[in-house]
């Protein structure tokens, strides 16, 4: 899964192979890390540029993939915040509000119902703890390599592991009780 | 450490795939990333793909002026337009023999609704505008909407006819008349963008466009 550039000749001959391997890698992250749907084109497009620009300082200290979530989730922060500043919307009760309308309608496909879910149980956590959730349930992260992600000691990790797990539980019985209840 | 109980465990799982990316997408942002590579400043570092990705634009611009020239006269250089990129040269790879051709819509039909003889003004770097009339066409191309692409196209070689997205604008142009009906035109079309642009990002789209038509 990895790849592991050799730092003494990395580079920008490398791009297309990191590109090929990591692109999901990317998007993903970004849509979980609040990229909507319509803007993570953009959004990707820009974490690539920076790839492309900066391959050459990547050293092979960490994962090519922990390398690339630090550019992903700085570019996700700006994108979010840019967009905060264009149109600032009250997020609360979202959960709640895709749980009612759950099972997907003829509108939505089956996936695009399954990110708006995903979208709405990760909206619960709190950033930092988004992120490190995120990356152990989801990417299936090593908590050492998720410390090298996110700049934060191991042992904030792993308490901050603790916590989002116990948050993700809550949102995610509050999910099935309100679908199974329904409207 | 706490766990996550079996049900959340498989809602998850069940949940893990859906923000990944539709199939295109790789494609389409790479596509993407490679004309804002290409128009940065910084080719020193280039990888091989990258000067050609320049190269191809620089022959279009010069491609373009090459056809707008009024007169057989050269003109002055300092009426010379500067080309969009200077790349630097590939030593390893072959030339790219591109012909001077109009960089403006692949159609080789005459077609009146391309303005193929634009004004000659001043043309604005703006690359954002320029994604915003492709990404126009592509969404009416992809709603079956081959007049509102062909209306974008256009729009776009009035505000860019040399611009970064010139290439791809052909390469619609090509699925713009296979949309239409008009097979034939569309193949024509199709081989000519190949002969010019070998090496394009698009040209293996472009091959594909309109091969099951009649």
């Amino acid at each position: 899964m990895e790849t592991a550039l050799p730092s003494t000749a990395p580079g920008a001959a490398d791009f297309d192979a990191v590109y090929r391997e990591h692109f999901p890698f990317v998007w993903r992250n970004l849509r979980r890390l609040g990229v909507a749907e319509p803007h993570v084109e953009d959004a990707a497009q820009e974490v690539w540029v920076v790839v492309h620009r900066r391959l050459r300082e990547f050293e092979g200290r960490s994962s090519m993939r922990t390398w690339l979530f630090g550019i992903t989730m700085r570019t996700a922060s700006d994108h979010r915040r840019w967009r905060r500043r264009k149109e600032p919307r009250d997020r609360s009760d979202e959960v709640d509000a895709v749980a009612s309308t759950a099972p997907s309608p003829e509108s939505l496909t089956e996936r695009a119902q399954g990110a708006r879910v995903l979208d709405a149980l990760l909206d619960e956590l709190p950033e930092e703890r988004r992120v490190v959730f995120m990356l152990a349930e989801l990417e299936q992260m090593s908590s050492p390599e998720i410390a090298l992600a996110v700049g934060a000691p191991l042992n904030t990790v792993y308490s901050r592991l603790r916590v989002a797990r116990a948050e993700f539980e809550a949102a995610a019985q509050r999910y099935r009780s309100t679908r199974i209840q329904g409207p | 450490m706490n766990d996550l109980s079996p049900e959340t465990r498989a809602l998850l799982a069940s949940l893990s795939s859906s923000h990944d990316p539709p199939p295109e997408m790789a494609l389409r942002v790479r596509e993407r990333v490679d004309l804002r590579v290409a128009a940065s400043p910084s080719l020193a570092h280039s990888p091989a793909w990258m000067a050609w990705a320049g190269l191809a634009i620089t022959l279009l611009a010069l491609g373009w002026w090459a056809t707008r020239a009024p007169s057989p006269v050269a003109p002055s250089p300092r009426t010379r337009p500067v080309p969009v990129v200077v790349a630097p040269l590939a030593p390893t790879a072959p030339p790219v023999v591109a012909a001077p051709s109009p960089p403006v819509i692949a159609a080789p039909a005459p077609a009146p609704t391309v303005p193929v003889a634009v004004a000659p003004r001043e043309e604005r770097d703006d690359l954002p505008a320029e994604l915003r009339w492709i990404e126009r066409a592509q969404t009416a191309l992809a709603a079956n909407d081959p007049a509102a692409a062909q209306a974008a196209l256009r729009g776009h070689a009035r505000a860019f006819p040399r611009g970064h997205l010139s290439e791809e604008r052909e390469a619609l142009a090509v699925q713009v008349l296979c949309a239409s009906g008009r097979a034939d035109e569309a193949r024509r079309a199709a081989a000519a963008f190949i002969a010019r642009h070998p090496t394009s990002p698009q040209a293996a789209r472009v091959r594909r466009t309109c091969l099951d038509a009649r």
